[in-house]
């Protein structure tokens, strides 16, 4: 049935629902196991795409997403690519990747300055924590964040980068 | 001010109920309404209050519709013309020495022009353009004289319902004082008194809050007055965001019900949004007054929302109302009472009125209002009624998710409760586990994962992204002005 997996570690339910799925004890052949595995092959074939190949606006976003990481002393790479959906019921905005610091910026999301920096305070939540989609931790660090980055625009700090730029 | 300013349909109705009682022959009342909904529902509305105006008699200019704000602002001017026959059949003379004395005027004017006319030129024909003249200025005079005016009389129409007048005549805030007055005797303290501290055991406490509580739903009920402008816009967001429910649940079929869900959602939702700002506090200290004011006039009116759409008596809303407000006192409070920890809650409502005191019973049992003063300090608490559509939507949504009870009161628990403790995906967990065991064997469970991730994200998820788009709107704007 579409949308269910068979849940074999409780702990990875959260994730499982973050990728559009629900866990169920029964009724289903693909595991969740299974899932995760076909979700991290999907996102294997991120494509990064080079700062001279984007839109003019698309610079602006991914330069204020930037300056927001570099204000919260988040020692991490913000890059543009193209992300292939994590399942087949969601689209993946953006990614952390841990073992080399680096936050993938799906090419749509950088359209908007909002996307922009809805996707970056995800994934810095995900940079200060290391903790996964759903888990209470990461949910904290996302109001957190976004609070500091409140904070950083009422205050003017993000004046900069503001310029020109579309919501 | 000889407006009734209302909002929405049942405001209509409610304004011509006043207009229908109070405005005789010859008298008119301007109307503004603030209307909801997309072109063909405000027609649809305005049709219909239409139609049951000019059914009572009335005659209705053509509407001004305004939009902003994602709403429609309709102003129209109602009149009771001369002669006119109401509802119940009765006719509507007007004043009769004017009725009378417009004919007579004006043909004494006429007449005597003529006459003198005739005698001065001899010649009736040299007079006839004079006579015109005379003829339709004296039409105008005569049509002037018995126009409907807006009046004392329309006046009345609007103060008879405005909460305050409402509340001098209501028995349970008769009662309510009285009860005040008996508890201020139990504990031997003075009547007039401001904040008075009842102790536990005072046999009229509980009645008092009743009393009070009853009191103030029935103002609302009355009142008919717009709420204020965060709780209005986020009512309005959420009847969106129902009537795109409602269309997925017409796309689904017979099934889940996701109105009534999404009431319960949206009911949480309102919390968030309520205490966004405190949550995005950084230190108390960098607050400013205004700022605490706004918050806690938000949060004010959401909880009544809140109260409305539970069907809370006072002590009920208390019980859920309290830890919210012991989370927002740990930063506000300390600011309002010099870090003094020991009555959060009165610094939250103290910031509400320039004199440092609200009227607003049930919060704390610690701490009431004397209700002699009660009339003076409404006009802080008018601004937080919420309308009477909202009211009835409000009792509506509750019965219709009766389907969905459990689920619903455990996402208002769990809501409530985890906003305070910082447990939301724990209580999320559960609720979405209590979904499923719920809904197990039924055939739309490939729906479900969409449903819960809807309640439980929108509920949790929503408020730093609105706080976000809120302040970096406002910045772009700034900078790129």
């Amino acid at each position: 049935m579409d949308g269910i997996v068979l849940r074999t570690d409780p702990n990875l339910d959260a994730q499982v629902r973050h990728l559009g799925y629900e866990p169920v004890n029964s009724g289903v052949d693909k595991t969740d196991k299974e899932l995760l595995a076909e979700s991290q092959d999907r996102l294997s074939r991120i494509i990064e795409v080079p700062d001279n190949q984007l839109s003019s606006f698309r610079n602006k976003h991914l330069g204020l997403a930037r300056e927001i990481a570099r204000k919260l002393r988040a020692s991490v790479d913000i890059v543009a690519a193209d992300i292939p959906p994590a399942s087949d019921r969601v689209r993946t905005a953006a990614v952390y990747h841990r073992r080399n610091r680096r936050i993938y910026i799906d090419l749509n999301r950088l359209d908007s300055a909002q996307y922009t920096t809805e996707a970056v305070v995800h994934e810095l939540a995900h940079f200060f924590t290391d903790a996964e989609d759903g888990e209470p931790v990461h949910k904290q660090s996302m109001g957190d964040t976004a609070g500091k980055v409140v904070s950083m625009a009422n205050s003017g700090q993000l004046d900069d980068c503001l310029v020109g730029v579309r919501w | 001010m000889s407006q009734i300013v209302g909002y929405d349909y049942d405001d209509l109705q409610l304004a011509l109920g006043a207009v229908d009682t109070d405005i005789g022959a010859n008298d008119a009342c301007d109307i503004s309404l603030c209307m909801t909904g997309n072109e063909g529902e405000i027609c649809y509305g305005l049709d219909q209050l239409y139609q049951e105006a000019v059914g009572q008699g009335f005659r209705l200019t053509y509407p001004k519709c305004t939009p902003f704000d994602g709403f429609y602002e309709c102003s129209f001017r109602v009149a009771r013309p001369v002669n006119s026959v109401g509802a119940n059949g009765q006719t509507y003379t007007g004043n009769p020495l004017l009725v009378a004395l417009a004919p007579i005027i004006t043909t004494v004017l006429t007449g005597g022009l003529i006459a003198f006319g005739v005698a001065k030129v001899k010649d009736i024909s040299n007079a006839i353009m004079p006579i015109l003249l005379t003829i339709i200025g004296g039409g105008i005079i005569m049509a002037a004289m018995l126009r409907p005016t807006v009046n004392a009389a329309a006046q009345k129409a609007i103060t008879r319902y405005l909460p305050a007048n409402y509340l001098a005549d209501n028995e349970f805030a008769s009662e309510a004082k009285e009860l005040w007055r008996k508890a201020c005797e139990y504990e031997g303290i003075e009547p007039g008194s401001g904040f008075v501290s009842f102790s536990e055991n005072n046999p009229y406490m509980k009645m008092y809050d009743m009393a009070m509580g009853k009191s103030i739903r029935m103002a609302k009920l009355q009142a008919g007055q717009a709420g204020p402008d965060i709780a209005r816009m986020e009512i309005e967001k959420a009847r969106q965001k129902r009537r795109e429910m409602n269309q997925a649940n017409i796309d689904l079929g017979d099934g889940l019900n996701v109105d009534s869900e999404d009431t319960a959602a949206q009911s949480f939702r309102l919390f968030n949004a309520a205490s966004l700002p405190i949550r995005f506090s950084i230190k108390p200290r960098e607050i400013t007054e205004d700022e605490a004011r706004d918050v806690a006039s938000k949060a004010i009116a959401v909880m009544f929302d809140f109260g409305a759409w539970k069907g809370l008596n006072a002590i009920q809303l208390e019980d859920y109302i309290r830890p919210v407000i012991r989370d927002a006192a740990s930063n506000y409070g300390k600011w309002f009472l010099n870090n003094d920890p020991a009555k959060p809650a009165i610094g939250i409502l103290a910031s509400l009125h320039p004199n440092g005191f609200i009227v607003f019973p049930v919060f704390d049992r610690q701490w009431r209002v004397n209700p002699a003063t009660y009339d003076e300090e409404h006009s802080v608490l008018k601004d937080l009624e919420l309308s009477v559509s909202e009211e009835q939507e409000a009792v509506d949504a509750y019965k219709a998710r009766k389907a969905l009870a459990v689920l619903a009161d455990d996402q208002q628990t769990a809501k409530l409760y985890a906003h305070i403790s910082g447990e939301e995906q724990t209580h999320k967990k559960e609720f979405e586990q209590r979904i499923l065991e719920k809904m197990s064997g039924d055939k739309r469970i490939d729906y479900l994962p969409d449903s819960a991730a809807y309640l439980a994200e929108t509920v949790i998820d929503s408020g730093w992204r609105e706080e976000l788009d809120k302040t970096f709107s406002s910045a772009i704007k700034r900078v790129n002005a």
